[in-house]
């Protein structure tokens, strides 16, 4: 493999990935970086990803390599629309809640929004039809409301609530 | 306490995933604490929590929903006592209306529910219309977008005026049991003969847009119509027949039921 279509990611904790130039594409983010510093045989630093996070999220790049690009306009609708995932996504995104979030913080950070898009719609599937006390639970989240405000905020809800 | 780490997303990441939750899912969400709170403020959820202002009727492809509240109220059966339970949680106009049948009420008040204030469609509309067989239950008109609170008044006050006097008689009549209107005056909720299924899609007709009653009917034509791709029900219809207009095909279609 030439060098030209290989890429050395750095990661948070000094491990070092070698990826496909088409791999790496998938970060909006280091696909700027490529364009503007041109050829270079020097490693892409990425101070906010870990090995381990980076690592999944190349296995995600890595499958969707051959993607087209969304078009931008496109991006915000089709969002909205569906909230489906597909297998080998949903497969993929099976991972323990601090891996999920990590994912997400990453994808952001990268600028890979389809992905950051799966884990979006990962987040947004596991509050369905739960009650804040058990969303709260389930990610750890204080309940700073005083009894006032929380009673006032469930009267609000009134009708809404248990349905 | 561990730190969350849910919540090191930054807000618009949040906004994302909240977006594409539903009317109760987001409802809930505010209660989480106060982040939540005001992440759900955001005008990106106008439209999905029912108070988004109406929009110009140039924009003829408007898709509108209607309100939980009112969906809700498509009440499964739709008999008279789905109806009276709905006419009865409107403590004003059902003082002194005991239930024959002894059963209970909820003891809240819907009309005082503060979601009762949101528009009845998302996004509001200025003219709604409710219809019930071929009956026009609400016409209701509000520049600032129509609300659910309005419309459950229209339908309140529809069902409890007073029957048309034959059939009051005939109520009386097959419904000896009913003591309590022998000698009283029997709404229209108690006479309703026709049970509806369900609520329609919402339809358009100019600004106006229109709730309809899906009857039994409706759906076994709309399963006939399905089977062999004859007719569509609903032909656009943009004049509203008058009660008095549809007294006789009503009750010639009562008859058939």
């Amino acid at each position: 493999m030439s060098s030209n279509q290989c890429v050395t990611l750095q990661t948070s904790d000094d491990e070092q990935f070698k990826v496909d130039r088409d791999v790496a594409n998938r970060s909006v983010l280091i696909r700027n970086m490529l364009e503007d510093v041109g050829e270079s045989e020097q490693a892409i630093p990425l101070p906010n990803v870990s090995a381990n996070v980076l690592k999944k999220v190349l296995e995600w790049c890595e499958h969707h390599k051959k993607d087209p690009e969304p078009l931008a306009e496109d991006l915000d609708d089709n969002r909205r629309k569906t909230t489906e995932i597909s297998d080998w996504d949903a497969k993929f995104i099976q991972v323990d809640q601090e891996m999920l979030f990590e994912i997400i913080l990453a994808a952001n950070y990268l600028d890979i929004k389809p992905l950051l898009d799966v884990g979006c719609k990962t987040v947004a599937n596991m509050i369905k039809g739960k009650q804040p006390e058990e969303i709260r639970k389930l990610f750890n989240i204080v309940n700073d409301f005083t009894p006032e405000e929380e009673a006032q905020i469930k009267k609000e809800n009134e009708w809404a609530e248990d349905r | 306490m561990p730190t969350s780490l849910p919540l090191l997303l930054p807000d618009e990441i949040w906004l994302d995933i909240l977006g594409s939750l539903r009317y109760m899912d987001l409802r809930r969400a505010r209660r989480i604490n106060k982040r939540f709170y005001q992440l759900v403020q955001d005008p990106k959820f106008d439209l999905a929590l029912f108070r988004k202002s109406p929009v110009p009727a140039s924009e003829s492809e408007i898709e509108y929903k209607l309100h939980p509240v009112l969906d809700a109220y498509k009440v499964g059966s739709g008999t008279s006592w789905e109806m009276a339970r709905l006419v009865h949680c409107h403590r004003g106009l059902t003082e002194g209306l005991d239930d024959p049948r002894g059963a209970t009420y909820p003891s809240s008040n819907l009309y005082e529910y503060p979601v009762c204030a949101e528009f009845a469609t998302s996004p509001a509309c200025v003219k709604f219309s409710v219809k019930h067989d071929r009956t026009t239950l609400a016409d209701l008109e509000d520049d600032g977008g129509v609300t659910v609170l309005q419309v459950l008044h229209a339908y309140a006050s529809f069902w409890t005026a007073l029957a048309d006097p034959q059939d009051q008689d005939e109520f009386r009549s097959t419904h000896p049991w009913m003591t309590c209107w022998k000698d009283e005056p029997v709404p229209k909720w108690a006479c309703l003969k026709m049970p509806f299924t369900s609520w329609r899609p919402l339809r358009c007709s100019g600004d106006r847009v229109f709730l309809e009653a899906s009857m039994w009917y409706d759906d076994l034509a709309d399963y006939l119509g399905e089977l062999f791709g004859l007719f569509t029900r609903h032909p656009p219809n943009s004049t509203i027949p008058s009660q008095d207009d549809v007294t006789d095909s009503e009750k010639s279609e009562q008859e058939e039921w």
